[in-house]
């Protein structure tokens, strides 16, 4: 019988990380489960959701390279590792600038573009209304361009053909400047409320 | 447990991804021999592993959305990670000259039993591919492991391999692999702008040598046709 299995717990008995240590056909079920909210942890925290995306794959690419040495019993600890994987991916981007695909190499895991359903979903999920306020004070800092982009997207939520033809760009460029006013602001609010708060989590 | 929409097709791709990752490291536990078997088998595949020795310090490397192969060495071949049973086995058109060494460097090409394309890295000497260790050529075996990619759904599938100095004198790079159909024209785009083509050999083919351990640094292999695109290359 496989460890894990009629133990006794606090964390749930599946689908879990104890279970996809011991099996890890079931560890894209872990994935299926988790990875709406680790998602939505990168993409309030970087508001950009391709970074967010590419942070959230290399978290899960990271915890099924190393499921063997998950030494956790419950779902529980399981979680409590998956958050710390994540939280370690967040401080490596804001430290570096960039996505680490350390793991995701080491598995030969190509990570395909988004579309643009998952695009709008993933900026839903990081509530750009939650920063509301400082994204208004963050405005005046961004050209006018940006400026632009970024008040029609996330001020009037405007939808992004709809702001290309406003600004006479394409729709790409439109993303673009949306994109990297987003980052810019991420920047400036990871400055101003660098703690980390635990029931932003989940 | 909810399941993840169709439209969320790069998230649904990670699902798939893991689950064939997941079945493949399940499948390879099931296969991997008792302790036993594995020293039996450890000591008849010593001399492989004196071949296999060659990966050392190897580096697969990607970059921003580059498609590389995974490599499988010999010893993940014990637990069960290579691909059994190839379609095929053959030399492949592309080889280069080594700048000192005599022997030139080659690919040989297998599909997998999975179908995927795969390719290892060697030395040719009268058409078989091997290494050489002490001025002796060995035959790398014919059940040894490659690089693979699906070819199918990503059109080139890349690697790298970096020999240090201790290895072989100076040191070598070679960045190789295959490309299909869809893929017109290859070139290695320098740091400093300087564009060299690569030539595609009729197999799909491609292999490049440097001498010294980072010669492309901040480079990227330019890709062109209809998956065209720009990977960097991160040898480091």
């Amino acid at each position: 019988m496989g460890r894990g299995l009629l133990r006794l717990g606090h964390g749930r008995a599946s689908p879990g990380f104890v279970r996809a240590r011991d099996d890890p056909s079931t560890f894209a079920d872990v994935y299926v489960e988790y990875h709406e909210q680790v998602l939505r942890f990168f993409a309030r925290r970087t508001l950009d959701p391709e970074t967010a995306f590419d942070l959230m794959a290399e978290t899960f690419a990271e915890l099924f390279a190393h499921i063997d040495g998950f030494r956790g019993e419950t779902e529980e600890q399981g979680r409590a590792w998956m958050w710390t994987v994540a939280r370690h991916q967040l401080y490596r981007w804001r430290e570096r600038g960039i996505v680490e695909r350390r793991s995701l190499e080491r598995l030969g895991m190509p990570i395909a573009s988004l579309g643009q359903v998952e695009y709008e979903r993933i900026e839903d999920l990081a509530d750009l209304q939650r920063v509301r306020p400082q994204l208004e004070q963050a405005l005046d800092q961004l050209g006018s361009e940006q400026r632009q982009a970024l008040q029609l997207r996330v001020l009037e939520h405007r939808e992004y053909d709809d702001i290309a033809q406003q600004c006479g760009a394409s729709e790409q460029v439109v993303r673009a400047r949306v994109s990297r006013g987003l980052r810019q602001l991420a920047k400036s609010l990871a400055e101003t409320a660098p703690a980390e708060s635990e029931e932003l989590l989940t | 447990m909810t399941k993840i929409p169709e439209e969320h097709t790069a998230a649904k791709a990670l699902e798939e991804s893991f689950r064939t990752l997941g079945e493949q490291r399940t499948g390879a536990r099931r296969r991997r021999p008792s302790w036993g078997t594995a020293r039996i088998a450890l000591a008849a595949l010593t001399s492989l592993f004196v071949v296999a020795g060659v990966a050392t310090g190897t580096k697969v490397f990607l970059g921003d959305g580059g498609v590389f192969g995974t490599e499988h060495s010999g010893l993940e071949g014990l637990s069960g990670h290579v691909d059994p049973a190839p379609a095929y086995r053959q030399l492949a058109r592309s080889s280069v000259r080594d700048p000192v060494e005599r022997e030139p460097w080659g690919l040989r090409l297998f599909r997998s039993a999975k179908g995927y394309s795969c390719f290892t890295l060697g030395r040719v000497v009268d058409g078989r591919l091997g290494v050489i260790r002490g001025g002796q050529f060995r035959e790398i075996p014919t059940r040894a492991a490659g690089i693979c990619g699906d070819l199918e759904v990503h059109h080139y599938v890349l690697a790298a391999r970096t020999y240090p100095p201790r290895t072989i004198p100076g040191g070598r790079t070679l960045v190789y692999g295959v490309v299909d159909r869809t893929v017109t024209r290859l070139a290695i785009l320098s740091a400093t702008g300087r564009r060299t083509p690569v030539r595609i050999a009729s197999d799909g083919t491609f292999l490049v040598l440097r001498t010294g351990t980072a010669p492309f640094h901040l480079a990227h292999m330019v890709i062109d046709g209809s998956a065209g695109r720009q990977v960097q290359l991160l040898a480091e």
